[in-house]
């Protein structure tokens, strides 16, 4: 049992990435174990954590807070909570016995954490969900601390600052911090690019990239790892470690440092080599030894509860109906990235916008407020809104987000760079210096005001909101292109939710012979349960299989070229969605539409079961992409790579609205991150997903130089290897001892739109929720509603 | 032009196609040989009234449109059974119905263009030729009936220029071409 | 003006080829890459045959009417550079009697080859729509359907020429009002064929029962793309109604506008046919709405400048009317060789033309 506050712990909060994997290991169903956590999310903006919480309470920002009494309050029996349904879930907490329950909270208040504590102490977590010996070092940071920095900056009394990995002139709310740095005697970065700060500074002493240099991390208490450089550096820097040994005095280098200090420090710690040598060389070639580490336990004071409930009950009293909640997207997050195309170009996984950030509000207030000027998404135009908070305010375009309540504006922080030097990076408002100072931190959750202006905006959104289902013509009828069930439901019929597919199988009848599949058959399902819609693995894949950026004006234009996508469908109430993530990419259909119209057969299906594609025969004709009922093709409309030397020999110049031109992907420097093994593809040919055929060619010849036949799980695509919860398997079908056929064959197993019998060979497992009752797909379409 | 083509010609105008069809049965009746017969627009009947064959370019058009129906399903089902086979969406290899527009296009196509080569062939026509014009108004509104008169004396030629001039031709006259003749 | 049309059909798909310069590919020809022929199952290639041929024959059937009319032009034409060109043109043509044979014979099977090559190539477009798999395009009834849309599109384009050309060309004495109506005639059959077929499209989707096939006439009728079905509607089922009554049908303004209208209306046909479906299909979340750039638009103009300017060069330099079929019928059946004939059964010969001087010879 799990209960959220405000902690979007799949995508942003603290490791989302280790919790993804562990949260989804007590999340995933199967016939011999029908059984899985349950999970409460009490928040304000949706998160993907919430929309794939087995129940989701929409409470206003300040609600977050209250709830946290509410919760300690029907925990601990001192009293009643306010709210029902955060009095329900509280119940049930106390209901799932010692021990076996967890809280946590995203907000950021020493006060707000305390009360978790108190309810995470009353429920018996400590020792049993909670433990101690392996503290998370990867975050610390003191809001008090950075104040007094900029009070000592202007005082005088601090005199020299060194900026290691951090970028406060952007990321910090202290007013005139920038000013201040600017005042100190001696102000030196280490950023290896000229951010913010780094601009403010006297001296500049650019790091070397992580991927260019030696280190050791220690990431948890007792695990550590070594950090091998892959590249010789490739532009005049130095490692901030051998820095500071030079400017201390220290000869050597720093690997020789690392070495020393493992030698003395941590090589005594374990048992399992004997010898330095052997621990080194294993340590390095591994990148990981865990020690045992037993943490001081410790005990919960309660001392200081109930002034914490007064002072979060007297903030909550100040933040009056409109409230403001700053959230980091997933894709974005705190903005240290935010010169990455690769991440703007990520659609924001609940919202779906990617380059840029805005104002999320509840859809009906959207409508009620005039902000409905493109109810049909012609444009892709959305109205810009002031929102301010403490004097301070930013301009954004207002989108409406299903699940946020009303009175409630999110902001996403991490926008509003001004240091990359391509002004298509530079998108957004930053909405740090909205953070509003209570007591010694800054708050997520402020009092704000917001004030529709005359502009408009266009915004990058890559799925827009449209109902599922057809409500007219005599009944209701639903795209089954999700499937939903209930845990108790699969329990009693593990088809539960996807009975209609052996309806299907049965229809499925042709009249000609099927191509036979003689070595493997590759075959992808995908976990709906698991997945979390984070969105790594669009990452993943763009990466691997050079995918290009296009840019803002081209995702506008619908013409983002991800070869993978995560679609969002909203399912259940209208003010409190339910949603289910389906990561679609080319379904490799047996019987493919796209390949039947290629008129130059560059389209075409493979012995082993692939839909692939010959670049070089492509004519871009894009009727292939017009008969794809899954829309996974995506066409080349520039020359994004200067794959081609089509534009550079013509002099055309009609590339220069394409990001590519200007971010760079033309440089040799950029180019760099093109994956050698992956051919980049020219203006005017369709690509789409090749199962990452050339990591399946790399395994199957890695086999055979080894002389044995593939095994299940040597070929990997990307990502499945980028997917935390493991929603991603993949593997050969026609080996009926793999995992892939398993699934296969299961009853939660179903094909999109398989009724056209596409026969795809990507396939998908229903969404199971651990909750009683089971929402309908039935949205209110909140746009055209007079 | 060849060059044992005799170049003395008479050449006989009519200007109704009735009065002409009727003058041409006459002559050939009298047993005149006509050279050519030259009309502004296809006058029906004039074929049986010259005693020509039926033209046997509807049997040849059947022959392209055959050749190319053979052509379009023997190359199709090479290509995808034989040469390359390629699994297309799960089709089989010979997908006779996919076959039927482009076998039907082809026999049509075969069967238009070699109809329309044989007969420009035929015809001798061909872009830039020169023809033999016997009379400028053939081609507008007179119908001209050719003799040869290389080999005839005067008097023969006199007799078929009465004849024709009772068949009522509207005038008749001599044409002789030289070799350096054009339009 | 099938020509033209063809050629701005034919160039639409190689404008809208990623890969221009690759266009060759669409033609089986032996290639480094296996070599690797071309997918005999595509209706895209089907196409590319049908529109070959389509336009090649129509090409020879055309030139091969011409070829006796310019040496007609030929014979009756001044200057040394003219004949020449004419001449050229002609092929030498003259006009012997084995020559008509054969060019009856041949005009007789092009005239038979080319009306199933006209329900073919209509039928092989509709292909492209019918053979796929979105909703909205995957039906039976497109082939009937687009050639009566073809029919009755090319039946008002005709009008619309046909009416300047021949009030510019004072040709009101070989297309009179008797032709226009019975064209229009056609008009209102076909319209009313193809009115039909948007009716049945919508009733089988509803009793079809399939969600997405009900979605995608749902969403044409009454989504975001109204305007478009009901211009569509108007303009091709409904305005061609007036037709019925003989005083529109015999009205040169009525049959000029309403051609117009029926030409907007067809257009928006092949507009609702493929935005609407294509915008909102299977998946939700891959639902758009479309807007046309500049480059769409100028596409779009550009091609009815292609064939204006090809018709209007046409115009000027080709005979507009088959001389030489013109002459074969006049003295049958012309209003002139009735009111001849009617007069006196005397005349025989003479008055072959009536109107206009002969040349001097």
């Amino acid at each position: 049992m799990i209960l959220s506050v405000g902690a979007d712990f799949l995508g942003t909060w603290v490791s989302p990435v280790e919790f993804s994997a562990d949260y989804s290991t007590n999340r995933k169903v199967s016939k011999d174990k029908a059984e899985m956590s349950r999970h409460i999310q009490i928040e304000s903006m949706p998160s993907i954590t919430g929309y794939k919480a087995d129940t989701r309470i929409s409470v206003k920002p300040s609600e977050e807070l209250s709830s946290l009494v509410d919760i300690l309050n029907v925990v601990t029996g001192a009293g009643a909570a306010k709210n029902a349904k955060v009095a329900k879930a509280a119940e049930e907490l106390k209901s799932a016995g010692a021990g076996n329950a967890l809280v946590v909270c995203g907000v950021n208040s020493a006060d707000a954490q305390v009360i978790v504590n108190a309810i995470n102490n009353a429920l018996g977590s400590y020792g049993s969900t909670i433990t101690w010996d392996r503290p998370y070092n990867t975050k610390q940071g003191s809001d008090k601390a950075i104040v007094q920095l900029a009070e000592g900056l202007n005082n005088g009394s601090v005199k020299a600052v060194l900026f290691l990995d951090s970028n406060p002139a952007y990321s910090s709310p202290v007013k005139g911090l920038a000013e201040a740095i600017k005042k100190a005697e001696l102000s030196v970065s280490f950023a290896n690019r000229a951010d913010e700060t780094a601009q403010l500074c006297k001296y500049v002493c650019p790091d070397n990239h992580w991927l260019e240099s030696w280190n050791d991390l220690e990431p948890k208490a007792g695990v550590y790892n070594t950090v091998q450089p892959t590249i010789s550096k490739l532009f005049d820097t130095r490692p901030i470690q051998e820095t500071l040994l030079k400017w201390s005095g220290k000869s050597g280098s720093y690997y020789d440092f690392i070495q020393k200090y493992w030698e003395n420090n941590i090589y005594g710690k374990q048992t399992k080599y004997s010898g330095f040598w052997a621990f080194w060389d294993n340590a390095v070639h591994d990148g990981e030894i865990v020690v045992d580490a037993s943490g001081s336990a410790a005990s919960f004071d309660g001392a200081s509860v109930s002034a914490s409930v007064s002072n979060l009950s007297a903030y909550v009293a100040t933040l009056g109906d409109a409230q403001v909640r700053l959230y980091e997207s997933v894709a974005i997050g705190d903005g240290s990235w935010g010169d990455n195309p690769f991440l703007q170009e990520l659609p924001d996984s609940v919202s779906k916008v990617a380059w840029g950030n805005f104002i999320a509000v509840n859809p009906r207030w959207y409508v009620k407020n005039g902000y409905n000027i493109d109810p049909d998404f012609k444009e892709k135009r959305y109205a810009v809104a002031k929102l301010t908070v403490g004097g301070e305010s930013i301009e954004l375009p207002v989108v409406g987000v299903p699940g946020t309540p009303e009175g409630t504006f999110g902001v996403a922080l991490g926008y509003g760079r001004t240091s990359p030097n391509h002004s298509d990076l530079q998108v957004g408002a930053n909405a740090f210096k909205l953070l509003a100072k209570s007591g010694d931190s800054f708050n997520t959750i402020s009092k704000a005001s917001i004030a529709k202006t005359e502009a408009t905006d266009l915004v990058a959104i890559t799925q827009t909101h449209f109902n599922i289902t057809l409500q007219d013509l005599g009944g209701v009828k639903t795209r089954k292109t999700v499937k939903e069930t209930t845990l108790k439901e699969y329990a009693k019929n593990p088809a539960a939710g996807n009975e209609d597919r052996a309806h299907i199988m049965e229809e499925m009848v042709t009249l000609y012979y099927e191509h036979t599949k003689p070595g493997h058959h590759w075959t992808m399902v995908i976990d709906l349960n698991s997945c979390d819609g984070c969105g790594a693995c669009v990452v993943a894949c763009n990466v691997e299989n050079n995918v290009p950026v296009v840019g803002k004006d081209q995702v506008i234009r619908a013409r983002e070229m991800h070869w993978l996508r995560i679609d969002r469908y909203y399912t259940g109430e209208a003010d409190n969605p339910d949603v289910v993530f389906q990561p679609m990419l080319c379904q490799h259909c047996d019987n493919a539409p796209c390949e039947n119209v290629c008129p130059v057969a560059a389209t075409n299906h493979s012995s082993e079961g692939m839909n692939q594609m010959a670049y070089n025969r492509c004519i871009g004709t894009r009727y292939c992409a017009n008969n794809c009922p899954y829309k996974v093709r995506r066409f080349n409309w520039y020359d994004y790579q200067q794959a081609d030397a089509f534009d550079k020999r013509y002099g055309t110049s009609n590339d220069q609205n394409v990001a590519s031109e200007y971010l760079g992907l033309h440089e040799p420097l950029t180019r760099m991150v093109l994956n050698p093994d992956v051919t980049v593809r020219s203006r005017g040919v369709m690509e789409k997903c090749s199962f990452c055929a050339q990591r399946l060619q790399a395994a199957k010849l890695e086999a055979k130089k080894d002389g044995r036949l593939l095994a299940d799980g040597d070929a990997t695509v990307a990502c499945q290897t980028a997917c935390a919860s493991g929603a991603i398997v993949f593997g050969d079908r026609n080996d009926k001892t793999s995992a892939v056929a398993k699934l296969f064959s299961d009853e939660r197993t179903f094909g999109v739109i398989e009724e056209i019998h596409t026969m795809p060979n990507v396939l998908y497992q229903t969404q199971v929720r651990n909750r009683d009752e089971v929402k309908k797909y039935d949205i209110i379409d909140y746009y055209h509603e007079s | 032009m060849d060059s044992v083509a005799p170049n003395k010609f008479v050449v006989g105008l009519w200007d109704h196609e009735e009065v002409y069809l009727h003058a041409i049965e006459h002559l050939r009746h009298k047993g005149v040989k006509i050279y050519d017969s030259l009309t502004p627009f296809p006058v029906h009947g004039l074929d049986e009234a010259l005693g020509m064959k039926e033209t046997r370019l509807h049997t040849a058009g059947f022959f392209f449109g055959a050749t190319g129906t053979t052509l379009a399903l023997s190359f199709m089902t090479w290509v995808m059974t034989t040469n390359y086979p390629i699994d297309f969406g799960g089709k089989p290899n010979w997908p006779v119905p996919s076959f039927i527009p482009i076998t039907f296009e082809l026999t049509v196509l075969f069967a238009a263009w070699g109809m329309t080569l044989t007969y420009l062939v035929r015809n001798k026509l061909w872009p830039g030729r020169v023809p033999r014009i016997y009379d400028k108004r053939t081609t507008d509104d007179r119908f001209a009936l050719v003799f040869d008169a290389e080999s005839l004396t005067d008097a023969e030629i006199n007799s078929i220029k009465d004849a024709c001039k009772k068949e009522g031709a509207v005038d008749v006259k001599d044409k002789v071409f030289t070799e350096a003749e054009g339009l | 003006m099938t020509i033209f049309a063809v050629i701005c059909a034919g160039m639409f798909p190689i404008f809208h080829m990623g890969r221009v310069w690759d266009a060759p590919f669409i033609f089986p020809i032996p290639n480094t890459r296996g070599p690797l022929w071309v997918n005999f199952n595509s209706p895209l290639l089907w196409d590319v045959f049908a529109i070959s041929t389509y336009f090649s024959v129509s090409l020879l059937f055309w030139y091969s009417g011409l070829m006796p009319d310019f040496g007609t032009i030929r014979d009756r034409s001044k200057g040394k550079i003219r004949k020449y060109l004419y001449n050229l043109a002609s092929f030498g043509w003259q006009g012997s009697a084995k020559q008509w044979q054969r060019f009856e014979a041949l005009s007789l099977v092009l005239a038979g080859l080319s009306t199933p090559l006209v329900l073919s190539v209509h039928t092989i477009v509709s292909f492209d729509f019918a053979t796929s798999v979105i909703p909205g395009w995957h039906t039976t009834i497109f082939p009937p359907y687009f050639v009566a849309g073809a029919i009755f599109s090319g039946f008002a384009m005709v009008e619309t020429l046909m009416i300047i050309t021949r009030k510019l060309f004072k040709l009101e004495d070989y297309i009179t009002i008797n032709h226009i109506e019975s064209m229009n005639k056609i008009i209102v059959l076909t319209g009313s064929i193809v009115g039909i077929a948007y009716l049945t499209e919508l009733f089988i989707a509803w009793y079809s029962g399939a969600l997405y096939e009900q979605f995608a006439f749902y969403n044409r009728i009454l989504g975001k793309y109204l305007w478009a079905y009901a211009l569509m509607m108007s303009c091709n089922v409904l305005s061609p109604q007036l037709y019925w009554f003989k005083r529109f049908r015999r009205s040169i303004p009525v049959t000029f506008v309403l051609s117009i209208f029926v030409n907007i209306g067809m257009w928006f046909e092949r507009f609702v046919i493929i935005v609407t479906s294509l915008a909102d299909d299977y998946l939700v979340s891959s639902w758009a709405y479309f807007s046309p750039t500049w480059v769409d638009w100028g596409i779009y103009l550009g091609s009815i400048s292609v064939f204006l300017f090809l018709f209007l060069l046409f115009a000027r330099f080709f005979p507009t009317i088959a001389i030489a079929e013109v002459k074969a019928i006049f003295r049958t059946s012309s209003e002139v060789a009735k009111a001849e004939r009617a007069k006196a059964e005397g005349a025989t010969h003479g008055g072959f033309v009536l109107k206009g001087a002969l040349d001097k010879e």
